[in-house]
């Protein structure tokens, strides 16, 4: 009896995931944004792997080759070299590692700091809810990339201090989402029922409520990725994120930048992959917020 | 009063010793530390220190630039009409291609016209400033040599840095106004002045644009300050001496007083800019009580 209703409960959530994807492969737009971000998410992976298992060693990106500089596209380079004769394509491959890591720590801080809050503000309620509730609002009107540039500034240039700063910058935007949910979610019957039967206030936040405001924090999420992007991508072409020679887009359309009129491909095609990337993500992130609207979903499965 | 808590906030957001920051990489000797200290008040409790640093701000005591020994205030004041022209111009632009295209979109939802226009507002909002900018400089400034490539001085200098920062901004618009248009439309007056056979043109502009004008402003409004942010950077490419690449010039000259000063009141701006929307509401639209308007 017990194993069957597990099966029931499995195929359940199989049988939906298929819709979800079902409806994700919809079209052509989101099935090529799904390919870059798994194309990227791979290139970061593979290249991770190739690195630590010395296949391929630093000097593949990083070796300088002067007599190569600054070439325009051709067959041995599809993309063309840099100022220090590195092809192109490499260099792009191998940034998305830093795309990808920039991603996933600085995201997990925000969603971890923000929802951590914004769980208890919104739980606990009264003066603690009155007090974080006004901290978030006034950290949210000051433009978060100010607040990012004012952390780097103090921690000092470097791949940390970005991951650091977009992830607290980030922050209150998930206080703010989580706290509104939460307020909501509490006063719902179940919440009661789990009181009701002695869980702790710690079982009744992560295992009843937190799944039941998993889905927005997860669109949130996809969005807040792009902008993580961005932002690197931005702090590093002002010299103040990543350090030459590892190659991230940023970086190296600051360096591209001096020699712009004589190798713009140097500069447009990094450029290219930070849009694509962040397109993608946004794309798919709009599906995934319809999907995951209730009232979306009711208009779906009335057609 | 909201305005006075919010700049405290603000000020314990700053982090950092301001006797680290003076001193750079190395560290002062003890006894000057002190001596520092004291003088500057560093020795007080906390909560006196930023009462007297609030007090300071209010009265317009913004220190002075460590490199040239301007008063901080007064350069970011200057700075500041070069980044509001920028500013009104882009807003200017984003506003006036995403209320467009959004009324293109929303006045035939789903057709050819409104899936191209939705894609575009993703892509919109997905450019890296920098890289945009770079490459308007490359076709107008380097191979059709219209343009300026940077710097301020009338009109023409002003065209890339809007175009670079309106073009940015446009799709957040556009995506917000279509949902409030549609929503707007399929309210039964909207029905019946189509019925009474009034030109969709009159009902596209008096009957939805009317009333989905709130979460335009808003997000208007609301852009404004992603706006200033996109501002430092697009400053930073057109050599644009805004308060934008003011602040990043003395992050590299570690020019703290500066940066701190830029960074506190460009969210001042923001803030005051959210605010004259919350305002504007109850003008634009009669149906908002002011009780209502929450900050």
């Amino acid at each position: 009896m017990k194993s069957w209703t597990y099966l029931k409960g499995l195929a359940r959530i199989a049988y939906t995931n298929m819709r979800f994807l079902k409806a994700l492969s919809g079209d052509v737009t989101t099935l090529i944004a799904l390919s870059i971000v798994l194309g990227t998410f791979f290139a970061a992976f593979i290249t991770t792997v190739l690195l630590y298992t010395e296949v391929v060693s630093e000097s593949l990106y990083a070796g300088i080759s002067l007599a190569n500089r600054l070439q325009p596209p051709s067959l041995k380079h599809p993309l063309g070299t840099d100022h220090l004769g590195r092809d192109l394509l490499v260099r792009i491959i191998f940034g998305a590692r830093i795309a990808i890591l920039v991603i996933l720590t600085s995201v997990t801080i925000a969603v971890v700091l923000g929802t951590t809050i914004g769980l208890l503000a919104g739980y606990i309620g009264g003066y603690v809810d009155l007090i974080v509730s006004r901290i978030v609002d006034a950290l949210m009107s000051f433009p978060a990339v100010l607040l990012a540039l004012a952390i780097v500034t103090v921690l000092g240039p470097g791949l940390e201090s970005v991951i650091i700063a977009i992830g607290i910058a980030e922050a209150p935007i998930f206080a703010r989402l989580s706290r509104g949910l939460v307020a909501v979610e509490k006063e719902n019957l179940y919440v009661e029922a789990a009181k009701a039967i002695g869980a702790s206030h710690i079982r009744i936040l992560v295992k009843h409520i937190l799944p039941n405001i998993a889905g927005p924090l997860l669109v949130q999420a996809t969005f807040t990725s792009s902008s993580a992007i961005l932002w690197e991508a931005a702090l590093s072409f002002l010299g103040l994120g990543v350090q030459p020679p590892t190659p991230s887009w940023g970086l190296m359309m600051a360096e591209a930048r001096a020699y712009m009129r004589v190798a713009p491909h140097a500069i447009v095609f990094p450029g290219l992959a930070i849009f694509l990337l962040v397109f993608s993500i946004n794309t798919l992130g709009e599906k995934l917020r319809d999907l995951l609207d209730p009232r979306y979903r009711a208009l779906m499965s009335k057609s | 009063m909201i305005m006075l808590f919010v700049v405290f906030i603000l000020v314990k957001a700053l982090p950092g010793d301001p006797i680290t920051v003076m001193y750079g990489e190395f560290d002062p000797p003890p006894e000057v530390r002190k001596a520092l200290e004291e003088r500057l008040g560093l020795d007080r409790p906390l909560l006196v220190q930023y009462m007297l640093y609030v007090m300071r701000i209010l009265q317009g005591d913004w220190g002075k630039s460590v490199g040239t020994g301007e008063e901080v205030l007064r350069l970011v004041l200057r700075r500041f009409q070069a980044t509001l022209e920028l500013a009104v111009a882009s807003v200017a632009i984003a506003t006036f291609i995403g209320l467009s295209l959004a009324l293109i979109s929303a006045w035939r939802p789903n057709s050819l016209a409104d899936k191209i226009i939705r894609i575009a507002s993703v892509a919109s909002y997905s450019i890296p400033v920098f890289w945009w900018g770079l490459m308007l400089i490359l076709i107008f400034a380097v191979y059709l040599q219209l343009l300026p490539p940077g710097e301020r001085g009338g009109l023409k200098h002003l065209i890339l840095p809007a175009v670079t920062l309106g073009v940015v901004s446009f799709g957040m618009i556009a995506r917000v106004s279509r949902a409030s248009m549609l929503e707007v439309m399929t309210h039964d007056y909207v029905v019946a002045a189509r019925a009474r056979g009034l030109n969709e043109v009159k009902v596209l502009l008096s009957y939805v644009m009317r009333n989905a004008i709130v979460p335009i402003v808003t997000i208007i409004g609301l852009r404004f300050g992603v706006l200033m942010s996109g501002a430092v950077i697009t400053e930073t490419v057109f050599k644009y001496p805004g308060i934008g690449s003011m602040i990043y010039d003395s992050i590299l000259a570690r020019d703290y007083p500066v940066v701190f000063g830029g960074i506190l009141f460009v969210g001042i701006v923001v803030m005051t800019v959210n605010l004259l929307v919350d305002i504007l509401y109850y003008f634009v639209d009669p149906r908002v009580k002011l009780e209502k308007t929450r900050v």
